[in-house]
């Protein structure tokens, strides 16, 4: 929608297209500073690691696949599968107990429901670092310290009130009748949320779904804290690993980085208008 | 009877949610704040009252003070670029002075370094910043300016700045996006007739633009200083607050306080001030909304 | 027998008391009508019998049980919202079958009843197509559908007609009058519009402030409306209202001398009116307009504004010399003109008589002493 709105904004004045070479210009450098070191990583991928240091402007000489491979085989595989999981399960847990929340929130009566959802959106102010030791005593406490669940349910504690703010501010412009005729039609709040407001909210969950396997996928601190196997690391703390094993094998590593991203840059390409317009949602009123 | 059931069921929609906030969130902040008045480690788990001497302690210690500046180096500086620069870029492209086209290409351009994970940047960025082979050095020496070449990462001067950027290289355009979605918000009557008075693009900038972003300028100012203050990923990666502790910022200085020294009562006492300095910053924020 | 009863009901919203000690009987076929100007509390009512707002006070009782506390989905009622509130995700046909497939009822049986009412409705085209196709009155029809599938004990209707416009209007206000026979159908029906309340209901109850006014049938409120906003509220135009004083008289031998200098004979009044203020209601349809020839008895001039007219009769608004507005129903299509001074006469038989209260005095004992 953003888009189509600048682009109608374009057409109300084009008059203006001539005259901007400097702007053109300093808009082509930006460019090629965000995205010539990627560039750069996927050229230096192919190469052998000497073709690298002593000619990192060139294309390859030879393309040098077998450094994908020998980066796969070094357990980049196993990092991918546990980001995957990890991100997987958290994110269908954020966006479904957020949508539920966010259900009672608009649409069922009770006591207590401004402090609830005080509560709620309160778990926005309180950064994860906070935390950090407590929760990795309670993890241990649990017995779950280096499972995937010592990172699904931290990742889903604190993606819920973004995801609950997102979904209610799009719930509270669905009409309220919807949910009373269901009453009337003999539905119980159960039965409304699953086959009115989820299917009729699945916009605004696939947004929330975006951004909570962007922050699933990219979690840092708490990946790097609360587990310790390499069975369990995650893409983001694998690829550390990865990193001070093969300190050496420079190209192998950059095969590595490219991997890592793959999964999230094919996304990206496909489905990029949405993807912007997804992470961006809730950020601006 | 049935009406009792009818009573309970929404609480059994927000339960769970409030169930994990207060396990995983409430929780292990509030413990926090109680482990920073004490003297513990995993070593001599013996809990010792200590009241305050954690936060003194910590205000002597030079390394808070390193970590707290660069902190505020790093506010200072995402605020310039990720709010100001990006609203002008975020001007420009919502300008329609580009071809459609060309216009999208820049702004995916842009957006591209937020969707990587910041281990991958802070690895790749690495290998950017690496003495002579790295492509900023070959950048340096193919353009004669080799006498600048520097080890970006391992000087203490350096250091911080060289990550700072790499920050702004993920970001902007993430905030370049924001700001386009506020733009268009603004009504395109408004520029209409501003354009039938005849005035220029700096003037509808001025008039216009500036005037309706305002409030999201100041949410995404905040949104930046937050950031800016929890950061702890991307130094961790690069040079894990080396060297010499010269990029330590209060992020890595906790977890190294926890995880490596062992001395979780100081950890707990700094995570404390990241998580003050979080509120006043939004506290902030909330009285210059109110102020509108 | 009684399908519905409310004894009593009160609903307050925080300190604000929306509803106020309203009793009424709903009988079995029996088409209530509740009607009354916006925020008079009428939706508030439907919405306390469909179980969508709890009743702060007093008793539901349907078919002869209490349900105060039973949620609107166990009521076994169906309503038709203003809005439609059609699921936009869902086809017609499955629009229709919500209720049934809540029900845990069979396929087949689902398929009939759908079947069914979407013939009534001749729907029968449009099963397959979501909301966003139709038009507003297909959507209506669909609420309606749905309604039917549902075979409720009761049928609500909250103002189900004002997103439709004027002659779709007409056409759905027969089709329900239709559907209530058709169906055998118990409905309630709000709507704050008296010409629909007057053509559909075979019970009126009129709401103001929360509070019932009177309930009635059609004619009855129109011939004997208990209170002077029950009298301006039924008919249109409005019923014409005239302050003056009443003067002294015999026991059953009265006078209103009214402002604007006409003075009216009043029988069988109260006599501890006398003396007293009071208003004179006389509707537009009763007012005669004297010819030339008798205008020597004329005892009122007015001075005419706007004249309307609608073929069949005029409307003529006029103003009295003390500067009261008057409007008056001529079936004669006679030529007055803007600026015209026509004499009118008001009959005593036609008249309608308000005390200070509002209270009316001449005919709405007659009603009261009737029931007795």
């Amino acid at each position: 929608m953003a888009q189509a709105m600048a682009h109608r904004v374009q057409r109300s004045r084009r008059r203006a297209i001539v005259n901007h070479g400097g702007l053109l210009l300093l808009f082509w450098i930006l460019t090629a500073i965000s995205i010539y070191p990627l560039i750069w990583l996927v050229l230096s991928s192919l190469k052998t690691s000497s073709e690298m240091f002593g000619n990192s402007w060139a294309f390859p000489e030879v393309w040098q696949w077998d450094n994908y491979v020998q980066a796969w085989n070094a357990g980049i595989s196993r990092y991918l599968l546990s980001s995957v999981i990890v991100t997987l399960i958290s994110t269908l847990l954020v966006v479904y107990l957020s949508a539920a929340a966010a259900y009672a929130l608009v649409v069922l009566r009770f006591r207590g429901k401004a402090a609830i959802y005080a509560l709620i959106l309160g778990g926005l102010i309180l950064p994860p670092e906070v935390a950090l030791f407590p929760l990795f005593q309670t993890l241990t406490w649990l017995g779950i310290y280096n499972t995937y669940w010592a990172l699904i349910i931290p990742y889903t504690a604190f993606g819920i009130p973004f995801a609950t703010f997102l979904i209610r501010a799009y719930m509270v412009k669905i009409p309220i009748e919807l949910s009373e005729a269901a009453a009337m039609d003999g539905a119980g709040p159960l039965w409304s949320f699953r086959n009115i407001y989820l299917p009729l909210c699945r916009p605004v969950l696939a947004s929330a779904a975006l951004i909570q396997s962007m922050r699933s996928w990219n979690e840092f601190i708490f990946a790097l804290s609360f587990v310790e196997s390499e069975n369990v690391k995650t893409i983001t703390i694998g690829m550390m690993s990865f990193a001070n094993a093969l300190r050496s094998d420079w190209s192998v590593l950059m095969a590595g980085l490219v991997i890592s991203i793959i999964p999230v840059l094919l996304v990206f390409i496909v489905l990029q208008r949405q993807f912007i317009g997804g992470l961006t949602q809730g950020a601006v009123k | 009877m049935s009406s009792r059931i009818h009573r309970i069921v929404p609480y059994l929609f927000v339960l769970p949610p409030l169930i994990l906030l207060a396990v995983f969130v409430y929780g292990p902040a509030f413990e926090n704040v109680i482990f920073s008045l004490h003297s513990w480690s995993s070593i001599n788990p013996d809990w010792e009252f200590v009241g305050l001497r954690n936060y003194r302690q910590l205000f002597a210690n030079p390394v808070f003070w390193v970590s707290l500046s660069n902190n505020t180096l790093y506010a200072v500086i995402s605020v310039i670029v990720q709010v100001f620069v990006a609203l002008g870029i975020a001007a420009v492209l919502s300008a329609g002075i580009f071809r459609p086209r060309l216009n999208t290409f820049f702004r995916t351009s842009v957006f591209l370094p937020a969707i990587l994970p910041v281990t991958v940047v802070g690895l790749l960025w690495q290998l950017i910043y690496q003495p002579s082979i790295g492509l900023i050095d070959q950048f340096l020496f193919s353009t004669g300016l080799g006498n600048l070449s520097r080890v970006w990462l391992g000087e203490e001067q350096t250091a911080i700045y060289a990550i700072i950027l790499v920050s702004q290289w993920q970001w902007t355009g993430y905030m370049v996006a924001l700001f386009m979605v506020a733009i268009a918000a603004i009504p395109t009557d408004l520029y209409e007739a501003l354009e039938m008075e005849g005035a220029t693009r700096i003037q509808q900038f001025r008039y216009v633009t500036l005037p309706g972003v305002r409030e999201s300028t100041l949410i995404f100012t905040v949104i930046t200083i937050f950031g800016a203050f929890k950061v702890f990923d991307i130094v961790w990666v690069m040079t894990a607050g080396g060297p010499n502790r010269a990029s330590e910022v209060l992020g890595t200085h906790m977890y190294r306080s926890a995880f490596r020294d062992d001395v979780v009562g100081y950890s707990s006492a700094v995570a404390t001030v990241i998580f003050v300095i979080t509120i006043c910053v939004g506290i902030v924020q909330l009285m210059l909304q109110r102020d509108e | 027998m009684i399908k519905l009863e409310a004894q009593s009901l009160t609903k307050d919203f925080g300190s604000v008391r929306a509803l106020d000690d309203i009793s009424f009987t709903v009988a079995e076929r029996e088409f209530v009508v509740l009607v009354g100007p916006s925020g008079c509390g009428k939706s508030t009512l439907l919405r306390l019998i469909a179980g969508l707002e709890e009743i702060s006070n007093g008793k539901l009782i349907i078919e002869g049980s209490r349900v105060n506390d039973v949620p609107a989905s166990q009521r076994g009622l169906a309503m038709v919202f203003q809005s439609y509130a059609l699921y936009p995700h869902m086809t017609v046909e499955e629009n229709m079958s919500v209720g049934l497939r809540i029900a845990g009822k069979p396929k087949d049986e689902i398929r009939q009843k759908v079947k069914t009412a979407a013939q009534i409705l001749q729907l029968d085209e449009l099963l397959a197509r979501k909301p966003k196709q139709l038009s507003g009155g297909q959507r209506q029809r669909v609420a309606i559908g749905r309604a039917i599938v549902r075979d409720p004990t009761v049928f609500l209707f909250d103002e189900p007609l004002s997103n439709l416009d004027a002659a779709l209007r007409l056409q759905m206000r027969l089709e329900i009058a239709k559907l209530h026979k058709q169906l055998n159908a118990t409905m309630i029906y709000v709507t704050h519009d008296q010409v629909e309340a007057m053509t559909l209901a075979d019970k009126i109850i009129v709401l103001n402030n929360g509070k019932i006014e009177q309930t009635g049938s059609p004619l009855e409120l129109y011939r004997q409306p208990l209170n002077r906003f029950v009298a301006g509220f039924i008919g249109s135009p409005q019923m014409n209202f005239l302050d003056g004083r009443i003067t002294a008289a015999g026991d059953k031998k009265a006078t209103i001398n009214l402002d604007c200098g006409l003075s009216v004979p009043l029988e069988d009044l109260d006599a501890s009116l006398a003396g007293k203020r009071a208003t004179l209601g006389i509707r537009p349809e009763h007012i005669v307009i004297l010819s030339e020839e008798r205008q020597t008895v004329a005892p009122a001039c007015a001075n005419v504004q706007v004249v309307e007219h609608l073929g069949s009769q005029t409307i003529i608004y006029a103003n009295l010399e003390d500067g009261t507005a008057l409007s008056i129903i001529d079936d004669e299509t006679t030529e007055q003109c803007p600026g015209e001074l026509i004499a009118i006469d008001v009959p005593s038989n036609a008249a309608y008589l308000f005390d200070e209260n509002g209270i009316e005095r001449l005919r709405s004992s007659r009603i009261s002493e009737r029931k007795k």
